[in-house]
Formats: structure tokens, C-alpha cells, sequence
């Protein structure tokens, strides 16, 4: 049988920085509690051995207080570990019976990963895994950070009290990696029983985490954190941390925008129109005789046309500069400021701070913002926050299109499709905060510290998304062009158009050719906007077109992943609502020139 | 700016509740609430903290412990008891 590592620690100590540097893989990493929530699987090798390690979501002990760290707890005490879930004692796993625990696929060893920088952090848990007698390691991560805040970790004194090998390790610049590695290899391989027995007795109180605190943990001198600090208030005192949240996310909305158009107009659209298609359309001309066939290819809606001009110039350019200032961002352990800045005003509507995280990520993508509320400390939260992604949270791809559509003609109409956006959100918010039942989880969050974002880190990141994007986003995309442009041209859409024509024309005003984006909307959410970009509209026939495509249901995948996070009849509730929602607002906007 | 500052001091003039801390001022944890969090996140009887003001907005209470910054809602931290120091 595959044996299996466990990768733990709590919240933001970088195991998945360290599970990316161990294993190859690439999974998410960012500078705030909850990044990771589900558990990622891969293979570390050395040599010809090989072995699965399992990077387990953070949690601060065997007692859950959300869903991601039920996974974490899950992974070691087992699903029927019901003693361990959701209890209030702080106390109440320590004492549970190591063989309750050793559900099935029990780990033959844990790496667990300790933060030197924020050292008594993470003792409890390790003091809790300890008494679980499975063979364990501890990886000392980001000793750098404790040095510059005038701490240094005694490793010999680690050691020698808990009787566990310790390997220091910055798994951000990959430092300590190459032993480690090794030494899981020597633990695996070595009799497993023996490096238990070498164990010291160290019970998960309190106490022992101070006492080992005292041990091992030395001061240095006085630190050299001041500008950290400095900033650090600034960014997290509502004056003048307010102020620069707004200055903040100006910068970041602008630098979106900017550097998207700026890669579309400057390099992604000379590219694609000067060396790309001319040769292409060459080509199919040559090959293919003109008629029905050739313009399924090359014609109005010809889907090497449309199917690449769209991902590739339209969307891709808004993808690379929205996960590029994300990234900086979320490394920089900004968020967490914002959601506590927003604390106050997010309790409102009965949401926490929080929430800002899966709504941020949600403005790139759905599906990674609906996995996210699994950090939320409640249902009615996760509930919450995932029905306003679904009606109102524009995708990435989705604002690409927002821009080519509106920008050019009015910007005033593209920036009143967020504040609608926004007021909408609020109002469905107060709404749902009031018939949904549950509560709020009360606001306690700890705040990491403020970290200056690594360039090979971001740039990494944004390599990723570049693949992720070609496979999971622009492939779809044209495969979801191709069917258009079939229905297209086989007069099929025009059919389907005159059949709902009496909602297109008389309710929301536009022409029968607008039905198409209804159709493929529902496959991906631009392609509710994108074919409106060739229809000759006015500027009220574009905002109606907008809001409708706005609140339109949100694309396949993402129901698809509401359906499996909660339930299917939540899934089809949310695509019931939203469909609603859209056609009721396009319908008020289209009659907006009762006023003009 | 008192917004912290909710008055409702124990008699013992030592004792107060933390969210009637001002920014700047420390205290020592005497009791807290159950809550599988506070532990973990240095709120442990004995433990010094300073508190460093709060959010607008009716938002949470900012506190120091070591040098762990923690955000907390005003109504756990009505829970807490500390003496000042």
C-alpha cells in the first residue's frame, strides 16, 4: 500500500508553500488563515522511492471551528471522530483515546510544519499530535521572519524536549527542503516504532506550551521591524487604514483595467490580428470552399475567429493583470486588514470581514470563491456570501467582456453596472441576512504580518493561471463557440431566438440576435455579453444587455460546484433566482428612457 | 476617540471587562469565555495583552499578544475579563 505523509500545522505557517517545494505541485498559496481549504495529494520522491503527501488545510487544534478544519481533523481522528467536532472546550481533543483516532488510512508519518515567526502559535496542536503516537517530524519554517522580529528558535532545545527530529526550513525560497526530504525518507524507512519511543512525554496543556515557549524560544535583541510596524498600523487603524483601503482598491480596480487594456491593445490584439489570422483565414479559404462549412470556420460567428479572438484577446489580457494584482495582494497579508477594516460595516448585512476573501476571488473566477466560504465560521455565511457571488460577482472573463462592451461607448454606463452590481449585493444581502436562518459567527481572526510579496512567487502564480486558464477556461470557450457558431449558421439560433422572442423584444427590448447569449451563458458567464459586442445596439440596448448578462445564472461549472458544496435543490434555487433577478432588471433598465 | 470605552467597569477597580479597554493600555487575562479559538490565539488566563484601539463601524477590538496581532468581536471581548496594569 502507498504510505501516506501528512503535511499539518496552523494557519498560515506555509505548509502548502512547503507541499508546493516537496512535491512539485502547485497549490495555492497566500498570506492569510483558510488559503487552503480542502486537502491537496501529491508525491514527494528521492531516488526511486516515492510517497504520497497530503497537505492538510491549517487548523489551531483537533477542534474544528469550520469546515476547512473539519478536514483537517478528519484526516487524523477520522470522519467517525465525532468527539472531536465542533466542541467549545478548548481542551477537547487532547484527551482523546489515540485508538478512536486511528480511523482508516492512518498516516504513517506527519510533517508537521511550525512557524518560527509566530512560534507559540502552532505548539498546541503539535503538543495534541504528539499524543496521537504517530511518527512525526517538525519542519521550523520561516526562521527568517523570527530573526527579523529578534526571536531565534533553540532547535537543540526543541528537540531534545519533544524527542522529534526538527529541520529549519524557508519554503518560500525553498531552504531546508533537500533535508527534509531526506529525512522523511530515513523516518519512513527506518523502524517507525522506534523514533515513537525516542518520544518525551509531553502532554497537551497549556502550561507545556508556555514551558516550551520559555525553553526554547530566545531573544535576540530588539528586532529590526520597525517599518513593518509602522506600516502595519497605518494599514490596520481605521485612520488612516480607511482611507487607504479606499486609495487601495482604487489602485488595484485601475491597475486591473489598465494593465488589461493595455496588454490587449499593445500586444495580445496586434498578434492575433496581424500574425495569426491573416495566415489562418489563408488557409480555410484555401482549404474549404466558401459557403455554410467555411463560415462555421472563418465567417461572422466562425469559431477560429470569434473562438480565438475571444479568450485570447478579450479575456486573457483582464485574466494575467486581475490574478497579477490579486497576487500581490493576497501575499502581502493585506486581506485580512481589509476584512477587519470592513468588519463593522460587513456585520451589517450579517456577514464577517472575512467574506471580502471569497468575494475578491470571486471577481476572478466562482469556483475557487465558493471552495473559500469554507473558511466562513457558518452556514448561513457560506449560504450568504455564495448566493451573492452566483447573482452579482462578475468572473474575470465576464468583466473582460463588461470593458470591451461598455468602455468604448460609456464609460458612466460601466462604472453604473458595478454600483448596480453593488447595490444589488446589499440589498439581497439585508434580505437573505433576514429569512435565512443561522447566525453570524462572531469575529476573531488573527492577523498575519504584513510581508513584502516575492517576485518568483507572484510570477509563478501568474504562470499557472496562464495554464489553467488555456485548459479550463479558453478550451471550454471555444468548443462553447464552435456549438454558437453551428446553431448560427444552421439558422438554428434565429429559431430559438423567434421563440422566446416576446421576453427578448418586448420585455427587454433588444433584438431577436440577443437571445443567443442567453443560451450560451448559461455554458460560461462572458458568453452572455460577448455576442452582444456584434449586434448593433444603443447604448441603453448595451446596459440592459449588461445587467441582464450580469445577473444572468452563473456559468455550468459553477453551479455544478454549488450543487456539490450544498445541495442540488440549492443549485437549481440559485439558478431559478438569478434568472429571475436578470430578466426583472433588464426589463426596468430597458424602460429607463421614460426619464431621457 | 473612546469608542471602546463602554463603562461598565467592575466594581473592583483592577477588574474590567477588556472591551472597556482604551488603545494603549495593558492588561493581564483573569477569565474568558469557551470558545475553541481564544486559546489558541494567545487569550489564556495569565497572558499579557495590550489592546490597540477598534475598528469603525461598531467593528472588532484590535489586541497585542506577544507580537500576534488579533482581531476580536466587542462581544466576546465584553466576555473577558483582565486586570489593567
Amino acid at each position: 500500500m502507498e504510505k501516506t505523509v501528512l503535511l499539518m500545522g496552523a494557519p498560515n505557517v506555509g505548509k502548502s508553500a512547503l507541499f508546493n517545494r516537496l512535491t512539485g505541485l502547485n497549490v495555492r498559496v497566500a498570506n492569510y488563515t483558510g488559503t487552503t481549504v480542502d486537502y491537496a495529494s501529491g508525491v514527494i520522491r528521492l531516488g526511486d522511492e516515492h510517497v504520497n503527501l497530503i497537505d492538510v488545510p491549517g487548523t489551531y487544534s483537533l477542534c474544528a471551528t469550520c469546515e476547512a478544519e473539519e478536514v483537517a481533523v478528519e484526516m487524523v481522528c477520522g470522519k467517525s471522530g465525532d468527539s472531536c467536532s465542533r466542541k467549545p472546550s478548548p481542551a477537547c481533543c487532547g484527551k482523546q483515546e489515540a485508538a478512536v483516532s486511528m480511523g482508516t488510512g492512518q498516516p504513517e508519518l506527519i510533517v508537521y510544519v511550525l512557524d518560527a515567526g509566530n512560534f507559540e502559535g502552532g505548539l498546541y496542536l503539535l503538543l495534541q499530535l504528539l499524543e496521537l503516537k504517530i511518527p512525526m517530524l517538525v519542519a521550523l519554517n520561516r526562521g527568517d521572519l523570527a530573526l527579523e522580529k529578534g526571536y531565534i528558535v533553540d532547535i537543540k532545545a526543541l528537540t531534545d524536549t519533544l524527542g522529534i527530529p526538527v529541520i529549519p526550513t524557508i519554503a518560500l525560497s525553498g531552504k531546508g527542503v533537500a533535508e527534509l526530504k531526506t529525512r522523511i525518507f530515513d523516518l519512513l524507512n527506518s523502524r517507525t516504532g522506534a523514533a515513537v519511543n525516542e518520544r518525551k512525554n509531553v502532554s497537551a496543556t497549556w502550561d507545556n506550551v508556555e514551558m516550551l515557549t520559555e525553553k526554547v524560544l530566545r531573544k535576540t535583541g530588539a528586532g529590526n521591524n520597525s517599518s513593518r510596524d509602522k506600516w502595519d498600523r497605518r494599514l490596520t487603524n481605521p485612520w488612516p487604514g480607511l482611507l487607504l483601503a479606499v486609495l487601495i482598491l482604487i489602485l488595484v480596480f485601475a491597475g486591473i483595467v489598465g494593465i488589461g487594456m493595455g496588454l490587449r491593445q499593445f500586444i495580445l490584439l496586434p498578434l492575433f490580428r496581424g500574425l495569426i489570422f491573416p495566415p489562418l483565414i489563408d488557409f480555410i479559404s484555401w482549404l474549404i470552399p466558401a459557403g455554410t462549412i467555411q463560415d462555421i470556420f472563418i465567417g461572422e460567428y466562425g469559431f477560429l475567429i470569434k473562438g480565438l479572438e475571444w479568450p485570447f484577446t478579450l479575456v486573457l489580457p483582464y485574466v494575467l493583470s486581475f490574478y497579477f494584482i490579486l497576487s500581490l495582494v493576497e501575499d502581502s497579508g493585506y486581506m485580512p486588514r481589509l476584512a477587519i477594516l470592513l468588519d463593522g460595516l460587513f456585520k451589517r448585512l450579517g456577514l464577517p470581514g472575512t467574506s471580502i476573501i471569497p468575494f475578491m476571488l470571486g471577481y476572478g473566477c466562482g469556483i475557487p470563491a465558493i471552495m473559500a466560504t469554507r473558511a466562513l465560521g457558518s452556514q448561513k455565511e457560506r449560504l450568504m456570501v455564495t448566493i451573492l457571488i452566483c447573482l452579482a460577482v462578475p468572473c474575470i472573463s465576464q468583466t473582460g467582456a463588461f470593458i470591451s462592451l461598455l468602455a468604448a461607448r460609456s464609460v458612466a454606463v460601466m462604472i453604473a453596472l458595478f454600483v448596480l452590481s453593488w447595490l444589488v449585493m446589499i440589498v439581497a444581502g439585508l434580505f437573505l441576512n433576514r429569512y435565512l436562518e443561522g447566525s453570524r459567527a462572531e469575529t476573531l481572526l488573527e492577523i498575519p504580518d504584513l510581508l513584502l510579496p516575492r517576485i518568483d512567487v507572484v510570477a509563478k502564480k501568474l504562470w499557472l493561471r496562464l495554464k489553467l486558464y488555456v485548459t479550463d477556461g479558453a478550451l471550454p470557450m471555444i468548443a462553447a463557440v464552435a456549438g454558437a457558431s453551428v446553431l448560427y449558421e444552421t439558422g438554428l439560433m434565429a429559431a430559438f431566438g423567434r421563440a422566446i422572442s416576446p421576453l427578448v423584444t418586448l420585455w427587454l427590448r433588444l433584438p431577436e440576435e440577443a437571445a443567443a447569449p442567453l443560451i450560451l451563458g448559461i455554458l460560461r458567464r462572458e458568453l452572455s455579453v460577448l455576442p452582444l459586442l456584434d449586434l448593433e445596439l444603443t447604448t441603453l440596448q448595451l446596459f440592459t444587455g449588461a445587467v441582464v448578462g450580469l445577473f444572468y445564472v452563473p456559468c455550468i461549472a459553477i453551479v455544478a460546484t454549488v450543487a456539490r458544496e450544498f445541495k442540488v435543490a440549492f443549485a437549481v434555487a440559485i439558478l431559478l433566482l438569478t434568472t429571475f433577478i436578470a430578466f426583472f432588471f433588464g426589463g426596468l433598465i430597458a424602460r429607463l428612457d421614460i426619464f431621457f | 476617540m473612546s469608542l471602546c470605552q463602554e463603562k461598565e467597569l467592575n466594581l473592583n477597580i483592577q477588574s474590567a471587562k477588556l472591551s472597556s479597554l482604551g488603545p494603549g493600555s495593558s492588561a493581564m487575562v483573569v477569565s474568558i469565555p469557551e470558545h475553541p479559538l481564544l486559546y489558541s490565539l494567545g487569550l489564556r488566563p495569565g497572558k499579557i495583552i495590550q489592546c490597540c484601539g477598534c475598528q469603525l463601524f461598531g467593528g472588532p477590538l484590535m489586541i497585542k499578544t506577544g507580537d500576534r496581532q488579533v482581531a476580536l468581536s466587542k462581544i466576546i471581548a465584553e466576555k473577558i475579563i483582565v486586570d489593567i496594569i
